[in-house]
């Protein structure tokens, strides 16, 4: 069922056009990601969830209910901003219990509700304390809590780690992720990482120049990109520029090797770009795959858990990525190699 | 009057080298000129004050100097001295921040912004004798307020409304109005979007945030620049004996003080110095809570990462 | 916005009285200057500027500011450059001390300078406060001192902006000596910031008062006062002429710094 549903928004800055034709449906209890380059429009479109943006046209309907015109004070959205949206002056109790306060809940009821946020993000001993006392992960969780005591219908989190250390930064949106799965809560998540989109996600939304560009889970944007902006911003990927052979049966030649693809080849232009991600190449190894190339090893990057071996063909270069093993018997540079993978691997874009 | 946060120090750690010299070298010879300087034109000459208003004539230690204050004239001048600088700082906190809020928050067109800001560079040192002479044009006898007025048969008296106390008042106020702007301005440039989105967000209307969130935030700021401008108007001495002239003689505290000096009028040399002395001790105690409540402001605003 | 919901009606409102409170009173000043029984006349602008008198304290005064200036900038500069690149842990004391003649009124001051230097006398036996020469040393004691604070920051933030250590250590790397380093490097990249300065400074000496009063000294704002007892419209125009020029030392500083002008005049 349909909990927050979005149609043909669009917005407009002057003359410049921010968002358009922006249509989401998004169940209860999902978690969604906006992802893309900053200046995409995610932002601004979670802007105009909160009620911060007025669209310039369509609509927004939370729960069945419009909200379009609804003031931002009046929507029950909670949000978690990039950074330092606690205030100042209050503690971190009196910043959770803010929103029930100005509604003008009873103080028994801020009290519990206090407790129960403090012990979701693990923080009871740091109710007294002031934001300032608190480093960046600690001052994050208490926007959560704070976002989460008025129970909105939606959570809204708009690039709420990209402040942090890398460390604090993955097991802080390990533990977003597990308390909203705890409370069910409707969730809308911003970010231009897509690491962190790709790991936390029921669905993703890729967003480029103001449009979405492909909508899935975080498996199908990464094995099935749609677009090639969407290939090339999701993972690394070997992109390269490929003769057709044989439409029907695509195959393709690259640097004056042939190669099979998937799929046949819709496009009718002569030349193709291909892409092949870095990780679905094995070397020296042929797996009974279809597709062998040879190559000669230009560098080889060590990346930690994984190994990056560039390899050039006659004039493109093609990366292979390999998990890091100690026993693994790394190929000197200049060595001529062979490259193996599945057709399904190589997708024409 | 200060107003200016330090710009972080950028200097990193030194070199090597200089660490190694600076251990070893003069390097400290190279400061002498400055604090010469500052030893002579000012730190000695404050420290003569404080020395001669708690000794007598002939250097023996006393606190007779400091009891000559209860005299009724001075009394009466402090009464008035710290009177006007409390009305002016509020008058001049309240009128100076408010218009700092119309041209930061206020939605006023950019152009605006700067006139204002450029203005008050000028009027926060616009104090003194020209001052005076733009107030007895607005509101003197015959200044261009009683001009306008005369088809209508009102008069203001200038005798209650410029030469006296509330005419220093009046006057005061017009130098703490852009200092005030000065110091508010990046006050409130520094409340965050994000803040008020917050609240916003959390269900609180414009009210509630203004009286939860950005009122006390701006507190700490506020009453800092409110010590600043009573310190202000508390030791201005120009305006006020250029405005009140032969008829006020003994009005404020620095105009005895003044006078004493040029002419000793108590006939009591100490009690000029223990009357400086006291100034230097108001003054002091100002400057303490605005040191105090800018910390307080600068922790809040300060960065945690 | 659509949080910016406040009308603005409530800013343009106070503007408007900020305004009038602000402009009104350099108005009458201004039609005072210019209106006449007879109407409209220039005359008290052109007999003040005739009179020998102004002349004299007018230039009395930007002698002396030119004096305290150029003393600032020897003091100021030097030191600030010493501290920032050799003593760093002295930086809040020198802070501390710029900051101190912003809060000590210039009453004080002179106070205690009278008091202070009552005692010394020079060769000839006559007493440093009995003579003008003397007083004359102590107006411009009191002046660079008073100048300090706005010197001192607009140098300090000038070479934080243009990292005085690597320009230093650069220098040296090339085999510049210190003279050179610090006349052919430092001074010419430090000119704004010290411009700067030294325009507030301007303003601040053409209109100060107390101390050249107290000291009896000829300088401009104690015989704009006394003219006033007397030639009531011409002391105005020489308030007018007094306040334009700080408007213009202001405006040059804003022009040179571009939000510098905030530190420099407060």
């Amino acid at each position: 069922m349909t909990f927050l549903e979005l149609s043909s928004l669009r917005k407009e800055f002057g003359a410049a056009v921010a968002v358009q034709d922006f249509n989401l449906q998004v169940e209860k209890g999902e978690f969604v990601s906006f992802l893309g380059p900053s200046g995409c429009g995610k932002t601004t479109v979670l802007r105009m969830i909160a009620g911060f943006e007025k669209p310039t046209r369509g609509r927004i309907i939370i729960d069945g209910k419009d909200v379009t015109a609804l003031n931002a004070n009046k929507r029950n959205i909670g949000m978690v901003f990039q950074q330092y949206a606690l205030f100042p002056n209050m503690t971190v109790a009196d910043n959770i219990q803010f929103g029930l306060k100005v509604a003008g809940a009873d103080g028994g009821l801020r009290q519990k509700r206090i407790k129960d946020m403090l012990g979701i993000i693990h923080m009871e001993q740091f109710a007294n304390r002031y934001p300032h006392q608190l480093s960046g992960g600690q001052q994050q969780r208490v926007a959560l809590a704070r976002a989460l005591a008025i129970q909105p219908q939606v959570l809204l989190l708009d690039e709420p780690l990209s402040a942090l250390d890398a460390k604090i930064r993955v097991n802080l949106r390990q533990e977003i992720r597990s308390i909203q799965r705890q409370l069910g809560i409707t969730t809308i998540f911003v970010t231009h990482d897509q690491e962190e989109a790709l790991s936390i996600s029921d669905r993703i939304v890729v967003m480029n120049q103001g449009v979405i560009d492909q909508l899935g889970t975080p498996l199908d944007i990464y094995n099935r990109p749609q677009t090639s902006f969407v290939a090339s911003f999701i993972g690394s990927l070997n992109v390269l520029q490929a003769q057709v052979v044989d439409r029907s049966a695509g195959r393709i030649r690259i640097d004056g090797q042939e190669l099979t693809t998937g799929e046949r080849i819709g496009s009718e232009a002569d030349t193709v770009t291909v892409a092949i991600r870095p990780e679905a190449v094995s070397l020296n190894h042929a797996n009974g795959h279809p597709n062998s190339i040879s190559a000669a090893v230009d560098d080889i990057y060590f990346l930690g858990s994984v190994v990056r071996v560039r390899t050039k063909l006659k004039d493109q270069f093609l990366n292979v990525d390999m998990f890091n093993n100690p026993s693994m018997a790394l190929p000197a540079r200049g060595e001529q190699v062979l490259l193996s993978f599945a057709a399904s691997a190589a997708k024409v874009l | 009057m200060a107003s200016v946060t330090t710009t972080a120090t950028t200097t990193g750690s030194p070199t090597p080298w200089v660490r190694l010299r600076s251990r070893l070298s003069f390097d400290w010879v190279g400061l002498v000129p400055f604090f010469a300087f500052v030893a002579v034109f000012l730190i000695f000459p404050a420290l003569s004050i404080v020395v001669r208003a708690l000794t007598d004539s002939a250097g023996n230690l006393t606190l007779a100097n400091i009891a000559g204050l209860t005299n009724p004239v001075i009394t009466l001048a402090y009464q008035n001295s710290l009177l006007v600088s409390l009305i002016t700082a509020v008058s001049g906190s309240v009128l100076g921040g408010l218009l700092a809020w119309a041209i930061t928050l206020g939605g006023l067109p950019g152009w605006i912004r700067s006139a204002v800001l450029s203005f008050s560079g000028v009027g926060a040192n616009f104090a003194g004798v020209p001052l005076v002479f733009a107030f007895v044009a607005l509101l003197g006898r015959i200044g261009l307020l009683n001009q306008l007025l005369k088809p209508t048969g009102v008069s203001i008296d200038p005798q209650t409304f410029l030469y006296g106390f509330w005419g220093l008042c009046i006057v005061y106020t017009y130098f703490q109005v852009p200092l005030m702007v000065l110091i508010m301005v990046p006050a409130l440039e520094g409340l965050r979007k994000e803040w008020r989105e917050a609240a916003e967000n959390l269900g609180a209307t414009q009210t509630q945030y203004w009286r939860y969130v950005a009122f006390p935030i701006l507190m700490p700021a506020i009453l800092g620049s409110a010590a600043l401008l009573f310190a202000n108007a508390f030791s201005t001495y120009v305006t006020a004996t250029a405005l009140l002239g032969a008829i006020g003689q003994t009005f404020a505290v620095t105009i005895v003080v003044a006078n004493q000096f040029r002419t000793d009028t108590f006939g009591d040399p100490g009690l000029g110095f223990a009357l400086a002395f006291s100034m230097m001790v108001v003054i002091g105690l100002t400057i303490a809570l605005y040191t105090w409540s800018r910390r307080r402001a600068e922790r809040w605003t300060r960065k945690v990462e | 916005m659509v949080t910016q919901k406040r009308p603005s009606w409530l800013a343009w409102f106070w503007l408007l009285v900020a305004f009038l409170y602000l402009f009104l009173p350099l108005v009458a000043m201004v039609w005072s200057a210019v209106t006449s029984p007879r109407g409209f006349y220039l005359d008290a602008f052109t007999d003040v500027i005739a009179a020998p008198k102004f002349a004299e304290t007018f230039l009395f005064s930007l002698r002396s500011a030119v004096f305290t200036i150029l003393i600032s900038a020897l003091l100021v500069v030097p030191t600030t450059y010493w501290v920032q690149l050799r003593m760093p842990r002295m930086r809040p004391v020198i802070e501390f001390l710029t900051v101190v003649p912003l809060v000590i009124p210039a009453l004080l001051m002179t106070f205690g300078l009278i008091r202070f230097f009552n005692s010394v006398r020079l060769p000839n036996d006559i007493l440093l406060t009995n003579s003008n020469e003397g007083l004359y040393v102590m107006l411009l004691g009191a002046y660079v001192i008073i100048s300090f604070p706005f010197m001192y920051r607009a140098v300090d933030a000038g070479m934080q902006a243009v990292n005085i250590r690597a320009l230093t250590e650069a220098a040296q790397s090339l085999g510049a000596g210190w003279f050179t380093i610090l006349f052919r490097v430092i001074f010419p990249n430090l000119l704004v910031a010290v411009l700067n300065g030294a325009f507030i400074t301007f303003a601040i000496v053409l209109g100060e008062f107390t101390v050249s009063s107290l000291l009896n000294q000829p300088a401009f704002s104690p015989y704009m006062l006394d003219l006033s007892s007397r030639q009531g419209d011409q002391a105005t125009a020489l308030g007018i002429i007094s306040f334009v020029l700080t408007w213009a030392c202001i405006a040059a500083i804003q022009r040179l710094g571009r939000g510098r002008a905030r530190v420099a005049a407060v």
